[in-house]
């Protein structure tokens, strides 16, 4: 079995989050010291080129090239952003680094701040993380105390309950003080973000891995997982599985690694029906594909994504459509009305769903559904509408039985 | 809230959502007095500052209850039985979901992920969080607010 290997959960357990001598004691600001005698330009190849680092916040995106979009903008001001707003349902990682590390998220920062040329930056952390907040605050005055930021100043702000804001361009509108809208890409953040300016928009897991590659280098970072996304990844395993919680993998452990071995595996006497892989907004696996890689290429073919790293398992007990129809309430909850094609689409996906879970018209509402879905993917203006039908059409496609069994016994007959 | 404050505090970089949720902390919701004092602070206009404010579902324009109880809908704490405990809930404290009880002694919400996916399912009692919970203690912790 795989060994849990710990990069960016390196300093977990072992100091104390509110210490800032802890963590220098265990080499913590040496990454910023080295990346400060560093040219930007080859600082930002090390992490785009050499460590081939991906975002951890979901999407993936290579982390190095945002970099060199914002260092290559001319601007008299420059941001540099940590998105701490986590909000895929099933996701708690960025919370567990947060309150073991704080200051290995702000290292990361201040060499990013330094490699891009910029001078003030914010971490947007999710309102419902009140001892985060706290924590990274301290970690900012401490710093600043040291002297590390060097003139770099980074705020702490609060977010105030909105799933859409996890989205970088809603988060930056939030962050302004708007309703959590997304804006329309191009112009990318890197080129126009907070209040115009190039800014850079990375997850929590991202930049807290940053001061490692600096430090240990890029091609020890990239022996550690598979080629296609090198590094490690923590998961956030939830669900019906006897040990819930954070665990860093290299990313070519497989799910069953992580479920079976970490997760000690299902609840005794059940057995897995389907894994939520990445999150709320994602599809699903089943058993048979448990032997699947932690990473982006070996599960596409399973047309499932690594996301936010949530895995969330469930057992024989649940019926997926009753599951499907909770995403659904929560995608309606959650759209932020801006797009037609969302607005009334995640209305109109949670009506559907609710039809079949009570057996009402329940094979006109799945062909319903499968073109709503279809519409939504190609017509909403961000993520969150594109994807809301996804776990729907996942579990359609899965468990087709558990959607047609809510139909009462005339109708099947009629059908 | 002092005016003073929340300026300074918005110069040092708080955000909007800061100072809205600054003010919700120290008068229990935001009210129209609020709104404008945020405005006023943050040289917005009052409209803009409403229209952010009742965006967010952590930022309450309007009534409070004395008690509040949040139980986790998502994903995870859904799969775990959160809506069997918003029926039982419900049926305790004989309102509906989203309502506020006719005394204004008690809310009942069904909130969204508060990360905790570790121990669903999750309910917020006066912001306590209970994690594990399961409708039985959440009752006996109801009655005994109720004294």
């Amino acid at each position: 079995m795989v060994k849990e290997i710990r990069v960016t959960l390196r300093n977990a357990g072992k100091i104390d989050p509110e210490s800032i001598e802890d963590y220098i004691r265990a080499g913590g600001y040496l990454a910023l010291a080295k990346a400060k005698k560093t040219e930007p330009e080859k600082l930002i190849d090390e992490i785009e080129h050499a460590g081939q680092l991906r975002g951890r916040g979901g999407a993936g995106f290579s982390t190095g090239y945002k970099w060199r979009g914002a260092y290559s903008t001319a601007c008299d001001q420059k941001y540099v952003i940590c998105n701490a707003d986590e909000g895929e349902p099933g996701t708690f990682k960025d919370r567990t680094i947060i309150e073991n590390d704080p200051h290995t998220i702000l290292e990361g920062m201040l060499i990013c701040a330094y490699a891009i040329g910029a001078r003030e930056g914010f971490i947007y952390v999710r309102g419902e993380y009140g001892h985060c907040i706290e924590l990274l605050k301290k970690a900012v005055a401490d710093a600043e105390a040291k002297g590390l930021t060097d003139g770099v100043k980074i705020h702490v702000t609060s977010g105030a309950g909105s799933y859409v804001c996890g989205e970088e361009t809603a988060l930056l509108t939030s962050l302004e003080g708007k309703r959590g809208e997304p804006r329309l890409k191009p112009p990318f953040p890197t080129v126009a973000g907070y209040l115009g300016k190039p800014t850079v928009v990375n997850n929590v897991e991202t930049f807290a891995t940053v001061p490692v590659i600096v430090d240990k280098g890029a091609e020890w970072f990239r022996k550690i997982g598979d080629p296609s996304y090198p590094g490690t990844k923590v998961f956030c395993l939830s669900g019906d599985v006897k040990n819930k919680g954070v665990y860093e993998l290299p990313t070519d452990a497989t799910i069953d690694d992580l479920v079976n071995g970490f997760g000690g595996g299902v609840i005794d006497g059940h057995q897995v029906k389907a894994i939520q892989m990445g999150g709320g907004s994602c599809g699903f696996i089943t058993a048979e594909n448990m032997g699947l890689a932690l990473n982006y290429d070996a599960l596409r073919p399973a047309g499932v994504s690594l996301g936010s790293g949530a895995i969330l398992v469930l057992d024989e007990e649940h019926n997926m459509a009753e599951f499907v129809r909770g995403t659904s309430h929560f995608f309606a909850h959650e759209s932020c009305g801006k797009c037609a094609p969302c607005r009334e689409g995640t209305s109109r996906l949670e009506e559907a769903m609710d039809a079949i879970c009570e057996g009402r018209d329940v094979e006109k509402n799945i062909g319903l559904i499968q073109k709503l879905a279809q519409g939504m993917r190609m017509s909403c203006f961000c993520p969150l509408g594109q994807g809301a039908g996804n776990p729907i059409l996942s579990a359609l496609r899965l468990f087709p039985d558990d959607f047609r069994g809510k139909a009462p016994e005339s109708a099947k007959e009629d059908a | 809230m002092n005016e003073q404050i929340l300026a300074e505090k918005y110069l040092n970089g708080a955000s909007i959502l800061d100072l809205l949720r600054e003010v919700q902390k120290a008068d229990g919701v935001l009210t129209e007095e609020g709104i404008r004092l945020v405005a006023k602070v943050s040289k917005k206009y009052p409209s803009e500052i409403f229209e952010t404010a009742t965006f967010y579902s952590m930022l309450r324009v309007g009534k409070k209850a004395e008690h509040e109880v949040a139980v986790c809908g998502s994903t995870c704490c859904d799969a775990a039985g959160a809506a069997k405990i918003l029926e039982r809930l419900s049926a305790e404290l004989h309102i509906a979901v989203g309502e506020v009880s006719e005394d204004g002694k008690w809310s009942l919400t069904r909130c969204e992920c508060l990360g905790r996916c570790e121990t669903s399912p999750n309910v917020l009692f006066d912001g306590e969080l209970l994690a594990n919970a399961d409708a039985d203690t959440v009752v006996a912790r109801i009655r005994e607010a109720r004294g």
